[in-house]
Order: C-alpha cells, then sequence, then structure tokens
C-alpha cells in the first residue's frame, strides 16, 4: 500500500517533467516522419514505416525512462523531500520500489500513447497490421523495466549528470552484450588455434577470456529485446519466448535489489 | 511597459537582421545541379556495433541516403564509386534487405556496369539467406571471388550438393534477378545458368523461372538437355490441362528442334567443305554422303532454304520473318527518294546513309529494279516490295 502511495505521487510528479512531454512531442513527430520518409524510399514502403516507428518507441521510452528516472531519488534528496518521507514509517526499500514502479507506470504510459499512434498510422496508411508488432513493443516494454531499474540504481547515489552519463553507458554496454560475446569466443577460437599449433597460450588471452565470459554474463543483456528484425521479415515466426520476460524480472529485481543496498546506507543527517 | 517595447524591438531588430543576412548569404552562394552527394563510410561489420541494436532503423537511414546519393550521380556525373561500400553497410545492418540487393545491383550492374562488384553483392545476397547445411556453398559465395565462387557453387550443384527441391529460404528474386543480369549485362551465359539454377530451388519461384533453364541451355549449345526440359514441362501441362503451358512448350519445342538441326546443318556443311573443297550441291547430300543420317524435316513444316553457292542454310519462317523486316525498311527509304525527286533511285548505295550498309542477311542478294521501284532477296523472291 505504502509503495503504491509512492509510486502514485511519483507518477503525478514524474508527468509535471516538462522533459516528458517534449520527448513524447519528439516520439509522435519522428513516428509521423515515417510516412514522409517512406515517399523517400525504391520500393520497402511499409518496412520504412514500421521501421522508423518501433524505433521511434523504443529510442525515446529509453531517454524518458533515463532522463525522467536519473533525478528521482536526488531530487527527494535535494529538496529536502526525502526527511519528511524516511521520517514516516516507510520502510526504505519501500521507498526505493515506490519509485521505480511510478516511473515504469509513466514509462509504460508514454509507450502506449507511442504505441496507440503508431498503430493508428499502420492502420491509416493501410499497411497490414501483424500481431508481432506487439510483440515488438512487448519485448521493448521488458527492456525498460530493466533500464528504469538502472536509471533508479543510479540516481540512488549520484546526482542526476551523472546518473545519465552511467545508465548511458550501461544501456550501450546491454545494447553491445553480444558483442562482448562475440569477442569472448574469438579469444576461444584464437586459443584453440594456438594449442592445434603446439603454441602455448599467453596468461592474458586466458585472463580476457575469462573475463569477457564473466562480463557478458554479468551486464544487462538488452539485445535480447531486439526482435525488430524478425517482425519485419519473418512476423509470423516470432513468438514471445519465456527466458526474455524471466530474466527481466529477474535483472530488475536484482538491480533495485542493488538500489536498496545502496539506499539503506545512506546517510541523510 | 516601456521594457516589454523595447525586448520587442530589440527582436525584431535582431531577426530581421539575421534574415537580410542570410538572404545576402543565400544569393552569393550557387549550387551546383544536379547535386551530387556520397556517403564515405567504413566497413559495414564496423558501423554494426555502433548503431547499438538500432540496426533496422541505421538500415532505413542509409538505405534513403543512398537513394538519394544514387539520385544525384544518375543526373550528374553517372559516376558510381563508392556505391557497393553503401550496400555492404546496409546488408551488413540488416542481411535480409532484400530491395537493397535489388537496387545494389541495378546500380552498380545495371549503371556501374560492374561485373565483380555486381556479383559480389548477388552473392553475398544469396549466402545470407543460406542455412548453415549449406555451409560450403555459403562459404564459396561469401570467401571465394565472385566468378571462382559461381565455378564453385555450379560444381555443387552438379554434385547434387544442393537439393533438387524448392526449399532454400531465399528470395527467389535475388538469383533471378542475377541471373537475369549475368546474361543480359555481361552477357555470361553459364553465370546466368548458375544463378537460375539457385532460383528454382527457392520456396516462393514461380512457375515461368524453371522455363529459363532450357532457355539458356539451348543458347550455351545443349540442346538436347533444352529439350528434353521442354518435353517435360509440355508432359506436365497437359496433365494439368494447362493450355497456355502447353503452347509455350510446344513453341519452344519447336523452336530448339529447329535451332538444333541448323546447327547441325551448319556443322555439316563446314566439314563437308573442308573435305571436298565446295558447298554441297543440296542439302541431301549431306545424308548421301553420311554427314547426316537423313535430312530431319523442318518442325515448323515450312522447310529450309539451301544456297550451294554460299553454303548457308536458313528455315523458311525465320527468313520470311527477316525478309519483311528487312524490305520494308528499304522499301520506306526508296518511297522517300522518289518523294523528294520524283523517281526512283538508280542503285540502293542511294539511299543509303554514310556508312550505312543493309546486307543480305543470309549472304544472298537484293534484286532491285529501279524503274518499277520494286525490290525482293534472292533467299526469298516470292516476298516482293
Amino acid at each position: 500500500m505504502k509503495v503504491f502511495a509512492i509510486a502514485k505521487n511519483t507518477f503525478k510528479e514524474a508527468v509535471r517533467n516538462r522533459i516528458l512531454y517534449l520527448l513524447l512531442i519528439f516520439a509522435i513527430l519522428m513516428i509521423g516522419s515515417s510516412r514522409i520518409l517512406a515517399l523517400l524510399t525504391i520500393s520497402a514502403h511499409e518496412r520504412v514505416i514500421k521501421d522508423i516507428g518501433l524505433f521511434g518507441i523504443n529510442f525515446f521510452g529509453v531517454l524518458i525512462a533515463i532522463l525522467v528516472g536519473i533525478g528521482l531519488v536526488y531530487h527527494e534528496i535535494d529538496k529536502k523531500t526525502i526527511y519528511t518521507i524516511i521520517s514516516k514509517p516507510i520502510h526504505r526499500y519501500q521507498f526505493i520500489l515506490g519509485k521505480y514502479f511510478g516511473l515504469l507506470i509513466t514509462v509504460y504510459v508514454n509507450l502506449i500513447i507511442m504505441t496507440l499512434f503508431f498503430f493508428i498510422m499502420v492502420f491509416v496508411l493501410g499497411i497490414g497490421f501483424h500481431i508481432s508488432l506487439l510483440y515488438a513493443i512487448i519485448y521493448t516494454a521488458l527492456e525498460l523495466a530493466i533500464v528504469t531499474a538502472l536509471a533508479i540504481v543510479f540516481s540512488s547515489f549520484s546526482n542526476p549528470t551523472m546518473a545519465a552519463i552511467y545508465t548511458l553507458i550501461m544501456f550501450i554496454i546491454g545494447r553491445m552484450n553480444e558483442d562482448i560475446l562475440r569477442f569472448a569466443q574469438y579469444l576461444a577460437r584464437e586459443a584453440d588455434r594456438m594449442i592445434q599449433a603446439g603454441q602455448q597460450v599467453p596468461p592474458f588471452n586466458k585472463f580476457l577470456q575469462g573475463f569477457t565470459n564473466v562480463i557478458c554474463r554479468v551486464l544487462p543483456n538488452l539485445g535480447l529485446y531486439n526482435i525488430r528484425a524478425e517482425v519485419i521479415h519473418t512476423p509470423d515466426k516470432v513468438m514471445i519466448s519465456w527466458e526474455p520476460l524471466f530474466y527481466a524480472f529477474t535483472y530488475s529485481t536484482f538491480l533495485l535489489l542493488i538500489a536498496i543496498f545502496i539506499f539503506q546506507r545512506r546517510n541523510f543527517k | 511597459m516601456m521594457r516589454k517595447v523595447l525586448f520587442i524591438i530589440l527582436v525584431i531588430i535582431f531577426f530581421s537582421t539575421s534574415f537580410l543576412l542570410q538572404n545576402r548569404i543565400l544569393k552569393g552562394v550557387k549550387l551546383d545541379i544536379p547535386y551530387i552527394d556520397s556517403l564515405y563510410l567504413p566497413k559495414g561489420d564496423i558501423v554494426k556495433p555502433l548503431v547499438l541494436d538500432y540496426d533496422m532503423f541505421a538500415a532505413d537511414f542509409f538505405w534513403l541516403r543512398t537513394i538519394q546519393a544514387f539520385g544525384g550521380h544518375w543526373t550528374g556525373d553517372r559516376v558510381y564509386a563508392n556505391f557497393d561500400r553503401m550496400f555492404d553497410v546496409i546488408i551488413s545492418l540488416d542481411p535480409y534487405f532484400e530491395e537493397a540487393y535489388l537496387f545494389g545491383t541495378l546500380v552498380l550492374g545495371d549503371e556501374a556496369r560492374d561485373k565483380e562488384r555486381t556479383y559480389k553483392l548477388f552473392n553475398r545476397g544469396i549466402a545470407n539467406y543460406l542455412d548453415n547445411r549449406l555451409e560450403k556453398m555459403k562459404d564459396a559465395l561469401i570467401n571465394e571471388d565472385p566468378m571462382t565462387a559461381l565455378k564453385t557453387v555450379q560444381k555443387l550443384i552438379d554434385e547434387k550438393y544442393l537439393p533438387e527441391m524448392q526449399v532454400l529460404d531465399l528470395p527467389y528474386k535475388i538469383p533471378y534477378y542475377a541471373g537475369y543480369m549475368a546474361y543480359f549485362n555481361f552477357s555470361e551465359t553459364e553465370s546466368a545458368l548458375t544463378y537460375y539454377q539457385i532460383a528454382i530451388r527457392c520456396k516462393d519461384v514461380p512457375d515461368w523461372v524453371f522455363r529459363h533453364i532450357p532457355w539458356l541451355q539451348e543458347r550455351m549449345g545443349e540442346y538436347i538437355i533444352a529439350l528434353d526440359k521442354w518435353r517435360r514441362d509440355y508432359n506436365q501441362a497437359v496433365e494439368d490441362k494447362d493450355e497456355l503451358i502447353m503452347s509455350v512448350a510446344d513453341e519452344k519445342i519447336k523452336l530448339t528442334t529447329n535451332n538444333y538441326y541448323l546447327k547441325l546443318f551448319r556443322d555439316d556443311i563446314k566439314s563437308f567443305k573442308e573435305k571436298y573443297g565446295r558447298f554441297p550441291n543440296k542439302l541431301e547430300e549431306l545424308a548421301e554422303k553420311k554427314y547426316l543420317p537423313f535430312i530431319p524435316p523442318e518442325p515448323y513444316g515450312m522447310g529450309y532454304l539451301y544456297f550451294p553457292k554460299t553454303g548457308v542454310v536458313i528455315d523458311k519462317k525465320n527468313a520470311e520473318r527477316d525478309m519483311i523486316v528487312y524490305l520494308n525498311y528499304i522499301k520506306n527509304k526508296i518511297n522517300a527518294y522518289k518523294k523528294q525527286n520524283n523517281k526512283y533511285p538508280d542503285a540502293l548505295n542511294q539511299i543509303l546513309g554514310k556508312n550505312e550498309v543493309i546486307d543480305e542477311p543470309y549472304q544472298n542478294e537484293w534484286v532491285y529494279d529501279n524503274k518499277t521501284g520494286k525490290i525482293y532477296s534472292t533467299t526469298a523472291p516470292y516476298i516482293v516490295f
């Protein structure tokens, strides 16, 4: 109940943020502009409209999660409103959870608005609607749950500028997770080649192999939620798998636990 | 109040100054028309990780920019130097961007006339759609140079490495356009045949693509294989009661048979001349001297025309068609001369332009009557214009 009350207040506070509207307007303009951009292409009109629509929803969803999320906890401390909250019988974990769910609701409301606009465009332009488009947006929603949790973690111990930088870096790493794995596999192949050639594998190679293998498992894998290519090329084969769903839940929970851990140790005296 | 007025005045002053300044700057600017634009990009493999999984959007972005760049060059210098890199980036970002392959090869093949870069793009397109069960073929298409890759693929097809069935998850248009480009733009029948053989194994291939194979085989001199395939098509059409395909296959059988017989005649007449130092007096002499077991009947039922002086043999149907075209052209020129000079030309060379020669297509002669303006050929003297 207390979590809900904080979430509700966070949502109210977030919707007053002008950045939110600015981003939403940009997102809608971008999705709308896909019709004009489609005029510039040679065939592939439908594809351009769908691609730009899905990109706009994802990109601006991420921007909203980061730019609105980074200041949520910091502003409470900066404006000293945190004292009125923690002096009440509210656990700090409830505060973090409330902030997270409040931000997530804000992000999802925006996601729904962008999606509705996109679907209206799809219908008006007579592009065949396929359920896979909805799947792509569900996957975006799952990705945003992780990005929102990241923003909350960094917001719990740093100022908005630093939190924005950290979250952005984690987002970029999350999107490049597959490349880290590719690098680890390349190192493994190189090591195999050396062994077959009777050479000794340098210790640094072994260390780097282990390190990259661990890193790509520890850091968020946001590439998991990119099914946009499949939605465009093989929509009938797109299905929602339980793994990304469960991963979003477990990884967000893990991040929230870290945020709670940090926040509980903060001294507000 | 004064402050507000002052503020508005300042806004107006600064805006109008910058507007006038911009107007002055733009007057001095002379943009080249058309606007020639190119993208200088790193390799696709480098661009891919940099777009942070927004690969579809990035592919679209580069696609639109490439179309724009093409438009500029097409209406300008028509030089397409780094377009292969642009398409490399697009298909690295989205390996299944079918339109990019088709348009890319149109730019590189039709416009730039660059065979190697065209085949390379087609080969990459085909390879991207192949699954790992066809690793050998995939490997050849990606790693070997385009021409060698095609030979390797043809070898794999001959070795039945590729399934005979339509099982490839590859849009048929990619290998089909490749075949089209190879035959019509680069006059490479063998490469075209290899591409068409891939096309007929695609899941979405329409029936008519199959007919390109015997058509090409005939052009490669493989008449018997081509005939066999046309016969199979005909039989299938009879079974399906498809009258259109029946008539197409029937026509193709006649055409292929005719071309095959004409080739036999030409080869045997050549051998005859080498042995006897003269051309046969009549076609039947080829059978008499055992060059042929018998003189085959002309498939259209119109017979052959043979000219012992030149050793040329043609079928009447094609000869008549050609004669009509040629005679029409010459007659128009004769009429134009008559209208201008009020008399028929004394000889045919009077109606021809500088460096223009109208040879009789079958090494025979035009017979022209300058009194009546009538003309015919000794190939088909019964067609008089």
